[in-house]
């Protein structure tokens, strides 16, 4: 060890030795870290650690390039590890403090990760959806009548599409600054189907149709009709129109099925037209009876939704319990009340408190009591139509 | 090495990088409090005090009806692309022979368009079953991030750090619910973030609005009014792969035991 | 795609890039055991291939980060596996056991090649540059600091053994702790991960070795040899009972993922697994191999008899590694299909890009050779080749 360049190594690598030192001494006691103090005196002995051990080694390094290969030098043991680990303190130094400048500003502010990117998560994006209060602040009218029929629980964005654009597009409208960005417009039977489709995995309650058979089943040639034809999407259960306009009977020929193009079905029947048939030319006694009774100023699609189907019209009026009748008789109606009579359903008005009925089934159809009100069943149908004016 | 800088922020920007260096390996420790503020401010600021929830999701498969409502708006809420999935709603068709058919809905559409068995195979049973990040309270995709770009929010949901992931997808491997995917645009792994964006400012997830039918549930574990606590107070729930020991936060009413 | 997978599952995300690594891996942890059985073990009949085998488990150890930088969806982010190691994860453990054994390997090797690179640093040209950075300018050497030098490589290379265990034994870890996937999560994958890399680094070294000394014409040390052709027998017995006992094992417990990992076996793995793994490329260098040690055969026909073996070992090593990797990711998690993948050629985590990164350390291990001979003078006898160094070596440690 008397070879002055061992000593000057031995010198470096003790230096380097005191800064490796000094750091992990630090790690155990980075809490004092906090006092400034203690942080200066350890940014001063570090870098002067440094500065020294590299100086030293540079030294050494020059030293032994002014006279190399001498062989009267050849005589070190451990001077050459002395260099390599000299190297290797300089690399595993440089490698910490590079590490440790790296380390993101924020990490491990809340947990062993980035702490900004919790606040980057937050602000990712704005939210596209809006929900349907959104809508309905502008869209009144929609909004009021969406919200009394079995749509209500229906977001406007399931079928419209997510509204953020549509909305700050508004604001910037306003201010001159864009062009309002429009929601989608449904125009096709593929949004209905997505929930309506019969499907065998669909809980059975919910009501589903298979678009084929339910268009065939009134003789609807373009088995693409969209729903929103004949149904209001907003209130879906009441049709758009009557079923007799809506050219969705039978016997009645569809427009296009004459005329090429599109037809305004609403426009007024010109002279010599072919006859636009009415429920009484075929079922002339019920459509008398029904003018009988109390509900005679409904159109008769109010209730027979379908006619030849027998899906939609039965199972709606008979087989789905009360639901039906209630639409319009709960003490809630969807719609409008107009002055009929209400219940609080499944609280039914005794008419006769001495002799009360047996308690209902909460799912009892109402007709089984009250078809009176409505018109006689079983009365006949003509095979052909008559009584054409 | 220079003088400390003068500008506080700077000052203790150096003197942290000075303080993990000396940490060196044993950093782990000194990272969280090597800041001279006790402890950090929440993240969401004042309008949004993470310590008061703890998000918690729920299923009810009964009342799913497949209509991929949740699919599409997941995909427009969060520019999730084509051919990768952060929810999705699986339907089961169970045959005769108790053998269970699985598919799911795909495309933009995510619509169901048929039957998945033909008439002829004698259905037993059939139904739906939603499926998203179950964000558990033991997650493996944030034990093995090598890189902490996976983590947990102290409000309960698990994220990735897109600015520090490395897009190794070792989570997307470690994840036993095939929640997660490497973003074929961002190349960082992705996955449900429980629209962390917009529970934070009071909004539910989209999914949840959107259902129609309310088989999507979310609500805050921490607040004791919540109507999901009620839920799952009420009504027998089941986790997915419980043996995992995940502890997944997203609970399943209903769930048949097909499904893993 | 067979059956149902989840739709994130329709690709495959760990490619043949993952299927590399581990590969590449596993030749440095077996090639540097071949160097301690010389080093630390004394076995005097390795002496020919023992500095071949520490440079050849450098030149891999230096590639086997690049197919995960391939890999990666940010490798301009790799670093942040030492910046912020998550040290939850398996993974995180990567950065710092590769760098410290890196620089273990790295270090042995600058004490075994000091003599040659100051003779190197006495010569002219660039090699005399790139031996004096080498050496850190520091060109002295004499008896005694060359039994510093030995005790210091018995010392690196006894540290060096639990090492390449741990780096090689991480990589099964990774694979083995994962609980989602039932092809993988098994304890056992740890110990079959290490045994392979040793077989697969014996193999590479007497192929590799016997390549070398027919391409140059040099005689070829049969005691070396034949030594390693009986650790290569001992070690492939035990790994391949390790890997047979695996699969065993879960069949016989019967428990629920063994309904489709039988399915992934009989089926989707059936070729490459059962036919090849086992039956081609683990059963007939078992036979060969075993001939070759029971009984004497002439040199070149053993010689012959344990380059096939070796190659075939090689193969079926690396048929394990995909059969691991890639056939964990077929098995879907929802335990009712399977996806596929089949890599291409001239995508970025392609066939070609694997072949190029497989490549690249045998021509540096050229260069390192060109640099400093890797073979000591007496097994190089006979040679009638352009490799030959110019400096003529001497000494070896």
């Amino acid at each position: 060890m008397a070879d002055p360049q061992n000593r000057r190594s031995l010198i470096a690598f003790a230096f380097a030795a005191v800064l490796l030192a000094t750091v992990l001494i630090m790690a155990r006691a980075d809490a004092l870290a906090r006092r400034p103090v203690f942080g200066l005196a350890t940014i001063l002995l570090a870098a002067a650690g440094t500065v020294v051990a590299l100086a030293v080694g540079l030294g050494a390094l020059l030293a032994a390039r002014r006279r190399p290969g001498d062989p009267a030098r050849v005589t070190g043991t451990w001077s050459h590890v002395l260099r390599l680990g000299i190297a290797l303190l300089v690399i595993g130094g440089a490698a910490i403090v590079a590490r440790a400048a790296l380390v993101p500003d924020s990490y491990g502010a809340y947990g062993y990760f980035r702490g900004d990117a919790v606040r980057d998560a937050m602000r990712e994006r704005k939210p596209a959806h809006q929900g349907r209060a959104a809508c309905a602040g502008c869209h009144e009218a929609e909004g009021a009548l969406h919200g009394k029929d079995f749509h209500a629980g229906i977001q406007c964005e399931s079928c419209h599409g997510a509204g953020g654009e549509h909305v700050a597009s508004v604001a910037a409208r306003a201010e001159g600054k864009a062009e309002l960005v429009p929601v989608v417009i449904p125009r096709t039977q593929e949004p209905c189907l997505w929930c309506h489709r019969r499907l065998a995995a669909r809980p059975s309650s919910f009501p589903q149709i298979d678009p084929e058979e339910h268009l065939r089943g009134f003789a609807v040639a373009d088995l693409g009709t969209p729903c929103m034809r004949c149904h209001d999407p907003h209130e879906p259960l009441f049709l758009t129109r009557p079923l007799r306009e809506a050219r969705l009977h039978p016997v009645i020929q569809q427009c296009r099925d004459c005329h090429a193009g599109d037809v305004d079905t609403a426009a007024v029947r010109p002279e010599g037209h072919p006859v636009v048939f009415e429920c009484r030319y075929c079922h002339g006694d019920i459509a008398a009876d029904f003018a009988e009774r109390t509900h005679r100023a409904l159109p008769c699609g109010r209730c027979h939704q379908a006619h030849r189907e027998s899906e939609t019209a039965t199972r709606i009026v008979r087989s789905h319990g009360p639901d039906f009748c209630l639409l319009c008789h709960r003490d809630f109606p969807l719609r409008e009340p107009v002055g009929m009579p209400t219940v609080a359903w499944p609280a039914h008005p005794e008419r006769n408190p001495e002799n009360p009925p047996p308690p209902l089934p909460e799912d009892a159809p109402c007709v089984d009591c009250h078809m009176d009100r409505i018109h006689a069943r079983g009365l006949a149908t003509a095979a052909v139509p008559g009584g054409a004016p | 090495m220079s003088v400390p800088p003068d500008d506080p922020a700077d000052r203790r920007r150096f003197l942290r990088v000075v303080v993990q260096s000396a940490g060196g390996f044993f950093f782990v420790g000194c990272l969280a409090d090597s800041e001279d503020a006790g402890s950090p401010a929440p993240p969401g600021g004042a309008a949004y005090d993470w310590d008061k929830f703890y998000w918690a999701y729920a299923v009810d498969t009964d009342r799913c009806i497949g209509c991929g409502s949740c699919m599409r708006a997941c995909r427009a809420e969060n520019d999730v692309p084509e051919g990768f999935y952060r929810t999705w709603v699986e339907r089961f068709e169970v045959d005769a022979a108790e053998e269970a058919h699985v598919d799911i809905a795909t495309g933009r559409s995510a619509s169901f368009d048929r039957d998945a068995l033909p008439p002829t195979a004698g259905r037993r049973k059939s139904f739906f079953v939603p499926k998203l990040c179950n964000h558990c309270k033991n997650s493996v995709c944030s034990q093995v991030c090598p890189v902490g770009a996976s983590y947990q929010t102290r409000d309960g949901v698990v994220l990735v750090d897109a600015q520090h992931c490395v897009g190794c997808a070792y989570c997307v491997q470690a994840c036993p619910y095939a929640t997660r995917f490497i973003n074929p645009r961002s190349h960082i792994a992705d996955k449900c973030t429980f629209c962390y964006h917009r529970i934070t400012v009071g909004l539910p997830p989209a999914c949840v609005l959107v259902c129609p039918t309310k088989a999507r549930m979310y609500g805050n574990l921490k607040d004791r009014q919540d109507e999901l606590q009620a839920i799952l107070h009420r009504r027998r729930y089941m986790l997915l792969k419980p043996e995992l020991g995940t502890n997944p936060k997203c609970y399943y009413l209903g769930l048949d035991l097909e499904v893993v | 795609m067979e059956g149902f997978v989840f739709p994130n599952e329709q690709s495959v995300v760990w490619t043949v890039m993952i299927v590399l690594y581990p590969y590449i891996t596993g030749l440095v942890a077996g090639a540097f055991v071949v160097s301690s059985l010389y080093h630390l073990f004394g076995r005097e009949e390795i002496r020919p291939v023992a500095r071949f085998s520490l440079g050849a488990a450098f030149v891999f150890l230096l590639f086997a980060p690049l197919p995960l930088l391939v890999h990666l969806g940010h490798p301009e982010r790799a670093f942040n596996i030492m910046i912020t190691p998550n040290f939850s994860s398996a993974m995180a453990g990567f950065g710092y056991i590769y760098t410290a054994y890196l620089l273990l390997v790295a270090i042995e090797i600058w004490f075994i090649f000091r003599d040659e690179m100051i003779r190197r640093a006495g010569g002219g040209g660039f090699w005399r540059l790139v031996a004096r950075v080498a050496l850190l300018n520091d060109l002295r050497a004499s008896e005694a600091s060359r039994a510093t030098d030995h005790r210091i490589i018995r010392f690196l290379a006894g540290l060096g053994i639990p090492m390449a265990c741990l780096l090689h034994g991480y990589v099964g870890f990774l694979f083995g702790s994962i609980k989602a996937n039932p092809w993988w999560s098994t304890p056992l994958m740890f110990v079959i991960f290490i045994f392979s890399a040793i077989v697969s680094g014996i193999a590479v070294l007497i192929f590799h070795y016997m390549l070398i000394a027919r391409l140059n014409g040099w005689k070829i040390d049969q005691a070396c040899v034949r030594s390693l052709g009986r650790f290569l027998w001992g070690f492939m017995i035990i790994a391949v009972s390790l890997e047979v006992l695996e699969v065993v094992s879960i069949a016989y417990k019967q428990s629920e993922e063994w309904e489709i990992l039988a399915r992934l076996i009989e089926d989707r793995l059936f070729f490459s697994y059962i036919v090849l793994q086992f039956l081609v490329f683990s059963l007939v260098p078992f036979l060969l191999l075993g001939l070759n040690a029971l009984f004497r055969f002439r040199d070149a026909v053993s010689n012959t008899i344990l380059w096939i073996a070796s190659v075939m070992l090689l193969i079926q090593v690396l048929l394990m590694r995909w059969n691991v990797v890639i056939g964990g990711q077929l098995v879907s998690k929802s335990y009712r299909g399977f996806t596929s993948y089949m890599p291409g050629v001239f995508e970025r985590e392609g066939l070609a890009v694997a072949v190029v990164i497989f490549t690249i350390p045998f021509g540096l291990l050229y260069l390192f050779h060109r640099f400093v001979p890797l073979f000591p003078p007496e097994a190089m006898r006979g040679a009638k080749s352009v490799e030959r160094p110019v400096v003529p070596s001497t000494e070896l440690h």
